[in-house]
């Protein structure tokens, strides 16, 4: 085989849940950020299927019959010459479809692989204050599902019982179908030298295989979580499952309740994750297996997807890859340990999305005109500008992530709730070391080093997820900084990919699970992961997570303070305008909580704008509405500098939402 | 004995009765200090702590001359102390020497309204812009300053986010009054800092000169008072004067409308009230720092250290009476505003006694208060009852904290320095947090101003007065 280097982007691809059979693809440009110039339409938004890149309006959110479409994941390959793949930034890459020539070959098929599972009720309970660290010294938080016989991860037992796993499937990009991952399809993979095989004696295992009862609160089994399907070009698109939970019975008549917020026994739900593989078929019969293989994560819908997270997961793995792995030793040193404080970030690419994301989180949160007017301050700030003129010069607002007793400071950004163990939220040390740089008036105008279109897929989809407070988070957890999860030799793979665990399909047996217990983070275990490897570690079912997570108070609670806080809101809309409710382009003088309606209303400040029941979160997930902005807005003419709720199916009975500050009684906040 | 010192910022015209009653109230309770203010220098007691620590200068007792900023000799953590003791004893003593009944000093400082008024044309009369000579009762109102586009700087409002109020634990709402001297007043004058065109376009390293002052007095309510007769209606803190500085002021009780707090726009709802001083802000301009020296002053019976409320039970600590503190209020439950109960009493402690801050400035405070207090048992006892509980300036040389003070590493003195009565639920940052030369923000009624860095914005006085007229012109 010739130097070219193939790698699928994105390398950690997110699918998303919906009620509806319909989907559109997942956003491929970073939530807030320009696209075009001269265009007022920010990045964020999702796709309509069959398209490059038209992006959905207001529309296209619910199908026919008022069902939220899923959200797919595109999948393509990129090929790389050597010197381009050696470096980060390679700033090339070329993409690879059917009817392209590669090595002077065309490329009549690509065969994909995918294999999703969902391990979560065979694995270990988050534990909220401590994190990753809960796996520190060998230890582990305490058994899901515990059985009284020390509840081992491998036990074959709970492995059948527990883990969800329908097996991979494969499927060609000239087929332009689909092939579900549920239980009556076969399960089927690419193997060298013999192209697609089933796998007849798969041992397949869903909810209804291990329990005789089972309760669906939303009256949708779960039979699948998801599906593959290849467009014009041979590229990938995975589809997530539909969004349902449910619980089997602890005694007759007795479905398991749903006691937690994160951690809930007797649970299953369907989302799920598994790696992406590929391979080219030319026209001479001949193959080359993409060396790069990708990771696919199904989770929620995203109700706010132009909303940029302060921390997102792309800056979480992109400090990892900075400051673990060497991704760009003029930027960090890693035999220094330290930053280079010569290095000039680039003001559009490194420095702006945060000022971005400070701006556009008003429409989210129930900010009032103080904190509207100081963040949209934030948000003009110009390459231009210089930084002591502005609202942060100095940096006095931003929390220093490498103090330890500023996580616990309530008068510096961003003013969210934490990670495990910390109160409020820090920017990762990267984004900190880019302001500082800009503070000193280091950041250079303009866009950063040429960024290929295939690395600009990983940095815009993870770009488009929650980061930094990972309790566990709604997309992937704090994993995501363990450089054990990864390829680290990313010269030859590309960088922030996670590492597959070799599969041997072919010695899959009907009646021995084919997976484990799997990947355990702080084991120095580089063997990779297999598929449910990153979604254990998430909340189940992950409404009830979904549900609590609009506002608190800190945990650990800094001293004196019972002040609520946002927990996620640019992934867990808190409070939004609804595009209904504006007249004559005037905004309405109160938001909404995004969490509304029957079953919501409290008297407790704490809990507003949640289901009171968690059950509820499951049967009307797919009710919420979704903030986008109002360029994208039909039957209106909407600002194009406000985001706005549309497609919400859920009454506007409740609690009014009150402008921030908010608080508990004194005395009553968490400790 | 009860003090009054009339403050006189009330603009309607008492009846002749009343202020017939005021002024025999005023020379009859002055006549009772007579005996401690005797005018002759003493040299005082000399605690253990003087004698090994930061300690007042026998030449401060028993008439405080102001200090002077030329002379600060800006070299020692207890000479910025110093400052502050000296200039407080100054302030609280009465404006004429050789008449003890006369105005304590800065009852007779300016109020930034009458400086920067409300229609941006600047003062209407020479410093201190109202008539101080007793014709006049004081007004100590409960403004919502900014989000009524005034430019009144009294406000019943705490510091931090939102609009936080405090109640004492007697139900009565705390109230405050701001003041700035006349160097002050002939530098903005000067100026015409109360032009908007000036202020938004004044050289951003411009600073305030040398001897500017500007306070902030907060105040309980410690009598309701007959309008006409003077006469006492309720009494709040029983022989007040005992043990606090008093005066009368008119004040206008809150409401709650629409969800958040409001002085009453019924002006037959003010009252005439004894007001007890539990808390000053003394702040000032020496040599070589032009950030001000920040220091607050608070009464002792405000609130017991955190330290010594109890997680659960009893304290014999803190199972006293105090201004703000709930006896044997738990830990967990001080320093709490409710949202959903705005004028619920809130039970406060100092989470911060002195201010933070090194051993040697903490050492000093403590020693300093402990060598002015031997004084002023001879001298001024009533004034035993305050004590100062911190300061905080930078390292000179024009080193302005841009916002929220940055960088900390310029900060000196005391880095978490708050008045309990000032600063109740902020107590975890200090002064420079909210005065700085940064970039502000400012809403005003629902607009956001924005105004831009410049070292003049220490003062919040500049910066809610800039946004209240870039208000005005916009609308």
């Amino acid at each position: 085989m010739s130097g070219s280097i193939l790698r699928i982007h994105p390398a950690i691809g997110l699918a998303r849940v919906g009620n509806s059979e319909e989907y559109y693809i997942g956003p491929e440009t970073a939530a807030g950020m320009p696209v075009k110039p001269d265009d007022p339409t920010m990045g964020g938004l999702p796709i309509k299927p069959g398209t490059e890149s038209d992006t959905i309006t207001s529309s296209d959110v619910r199908d026919a019959n008022g069902a939220l479409k899923r959200q797919a994941a595109r999948f393509r390959i990129f090929q790389y010459s050597a010197d381009e793949a050696g470096r980060y930034p390679s700033g090339g890459g070329t993409e690879i479809q059917i009817g392209s020539t590669v090595d002077g070959k065309e490329v009549v098929d690509i065969i994909w692989t995918a294999h999703l599972a969902n391990k979560k009720a065979n694995w270990y309970q988050l534990d909220d204050d401590r994190g990753v660290k809960a796996y520190d010294d060998g230890a582990t938080p305490s058994p899901r599902n515990p059985d009284g016989q020390g509840s081992n991860p491998d036990n074959p037992e709970r492995l059948r019982k527990l883990v969800i796993d329908p097996g991979p499937r494969a499927i060609k990009g000239s087929s332009m179908s689909g092939i579900s991952f549920d239980k009556k399809t076969e399960a089927c993979y690419w193997e060298s030298g013999d192209g697609i095989q089933t796998i007849g004696d798969y041992p397949k295992s869903f909810p209804d295989d291990a329990f005789d009862e089972l309760e669906h609160p939303s009256d949708v089994p779960i039979e699948t979580l998801g599906e593959l399907q290849t467009d014009d070009k041979g590229r990938l698109l995975v589809l997530a499952a539909f969004g349902t939970a449910c619980a089997w019975y602890k005694g007759p008549g007795e479905p398991y309740p749903l006691p937690h917020d994160v951690n809930n026994d007797g649970w299953f739900d369907d989302v799920a994750d598994g790696p992406v593989t590929a391979v080219l078929v030319f026209e001479d019969g001949s193959v080359h297996e993409v060396g790069g293989g990708a990771w696919v994560i199904t989770t929620d819908p995203a109700y706010a997807p132009q909303i940029p997270n302060a921390v997102s997961l792309w800056d979480d793995i992109f400090d990892s890859w900075v400051r673990k792995l060497d991704l760009m030793p003029d930027l960090f040193s890693s035999a220094d340990g330290s930053f280079n404080s010569d290095y000039r970030p680039s003001f559009d690419d490194d420095v702006r999305p945060m000022f971005r994301s400070a701006g556009l989180q008003r429409w989210i949160a129930n900010f009032n005109i103080l904190a509207i007017g100081a963040h949209a301050d934030v948000d003009k700030i110009a390459a231009s500008d210089d930084p002591e003129d502005t609202m942060l010069g100095g940096l006095g607002f931003i929390r220093d992530p490498d103090d330890e007793a500023a996580s616990g400071k309530d008068r510096t950004m961003p003013l969210s709730l934490g990670d495990a163990g910390e109160s409020f939220l820090s920017l990762s040390k990267t984004q900190f070391f880019f302001l500082k740089q800009w503070n000193a008036r280091k950041a250079k105008a303009g866009p950063g080093p040429r960024i290929g279109a295939g690395e600009y897929l990983d940095r815009a989809v993870l770009a488009n997820c929650l980061g930094g407070r990972f309790s566990p988070g709604i997309d992937m957890t704090f994993i995501c900084r363990e450089p054990d999860l990864y390829y680290k030799d990313w010269q030859a793979t590309g960088p922030f990919r996670i590492k597959l665990k070799p599969l041997a399909y072919a010695q899959a047996k009907r009646n021995k699970p084919f997976l484990t217990g799997g990947y355990t983070p702080r084991r120095n275990d580089t063997s990779g992961l297999e598929p449910g490897d990153v979604s254990k570690f998430m909340a189940i079912p992950w409404h009830t997570d979904y549900n609590s997570c609009a506002t608190h108070t800190p945990a650990p609670n800094p001293t004196f303070n019972n002040t609520l806080y946002w927990s996620w809101p640019a992934q867990r809309p808190v409070a939004v305008y609804v595009a209904g409710d504006v007249v004559d382009g005037k905004l309405p003088v109160r938001q909404r909580f995004s969490v509304r309606g029957e079953g919501t209303e409290t008297d407790a400040s704490d809990q507003v704008g949640r289901y009171q029941l968690r059950v509820d979160m499951i049967r009307k997930w797919q009710d919420i509405g979704v903030v986008i902005q109002g360029t994208a807005i039909d039957g209106g003419d909407f600002d194009a500098e406000h985001y706005l709720e549309v497609a919400s199916r859920l009454d506007d009975s409740g609690n009014p939402v009150e402008e921030w500050p908010n608080t508990v009684p004194p005395g009553t906040g968490s400790t | 004995m009860k003090q009054r010192q009339p403050l006189r910022l009330r603009s309607r015209p008492l009846s002749p009765r009343l202020l017939a009653i005021l002024t025999c109230l005023v020379v009859a309770i002055a006549g009772c200090r007579n005996g401690n203010d005797s005018g002759q220098a003493e040299p005082g007691p000399v605690s253990e702590n003087e004698m090994n620590g930061c300690a007042a200068e026998p030449d401060w007792f028993p008439v405080t001359a102001r200090p002077a900023a030329d002379s600060f000799p800006n070299s020692q953590n207890c000479d910025f102390h110093q400052w502050a003791w000296q200039t407080f004893l100054w302030l609280t003593q009465p404006s004429d020497p050789n008449d003890v009944g006369s105005p304590v000093n800065f009852a007779i400082m300016a109020y930034p309204r009458d400086l920067f008024t409300r229609g941006g044309t600047g003062p209407t009369q020479e410093y201190p812009g109202r008539s101080i000579d007793g014709g006049e009762p004081q007004n100590l109102l409960a403004r919502v300053g900014k989000s009524q586009v005034t430019v009144d700087s009294i406000d019943i409002f705490q510091a931090g986010p939102g609009n936080k109020i405090l109640i004492d634990q007697e139900g009565w709402v705390v109230y405050y009054s701001t003041y700035l001297d006349e160097n002050y007043w002939d530098f903005a004058v000067e100026n015409q800092l109360y032009v908007l065109d000036t202020l938004q376009n004044v050289t951003p390293d411009g600073d305030f000169p040398n001897d500017v002052l500007e306070l902030k007095a907060s105040w309980r309510v410690a009598e309701i008072l007959d309008e006409e007769t003077g006469a006492v209606t309720q009494t709040v803190i029983p022989d007040a004067g005992v043990r606090f500085f008093t005066t009368t002021a008119m004040l206008s009780p809150v409401v709650v409308k629409d969800g958040k707090v409001e002085e009453d726009p019924d002006p037959g709802a003010q009252q005439l009230a004894t007001i007890a001083l539990v808390g000053m802000h003394v702040t000032g301009i020496v040599r070589d720092h032009p950030e001000f020296i920040w220091a607050t002053f608070e009464h002792v019976d405000n609130a017991p250290d955190c330290a010594d409320t109890p997680t659960s039970g009893t304290n014999p600590a803190t199972n006293r009476a105090w201004s703000l503190y709930r006896a044997d209020t738990p830990a967990g439950s001080n320093n709490q505003f409710d949202e959903d109960n705005l004028l619920a009493s809130v039970s406060v402690c100092r989470q911060h006694p002195w201010g933070g801050g090194n051993e040697q400035n903490q050492d000093n405070i403590k020693s300093l208060n402990a060598s002015v207090r031997g004084h002023l048992e001879q001298h001024r006892p009533l004034w035993t009852n305050y004590q100062l509980v911190g300061g905080i300036w930078t390292t000179g040389n024009d080193a302005i904290p841009l916002n929220n003070g940055a960088p900390d590493s310029i900060q000196i003195g005391s880095l978490v320095l708050a008045n309990t009565s000032m600063e109740t639920f902020t107590q975890d940052d200090n002064c420079f947090a909210c005065h700085n030369s940064g970039r502000h923000i400012v809403a005003v009624g629902n607009t956001p101003q924005t105004i831009g860095r410049k070292h003049l914005n220490l003062s919040h006085y500049v910066v809610n007065y800039q946004a209240t007229q870039q208000y005005r012109v916009s609308r």
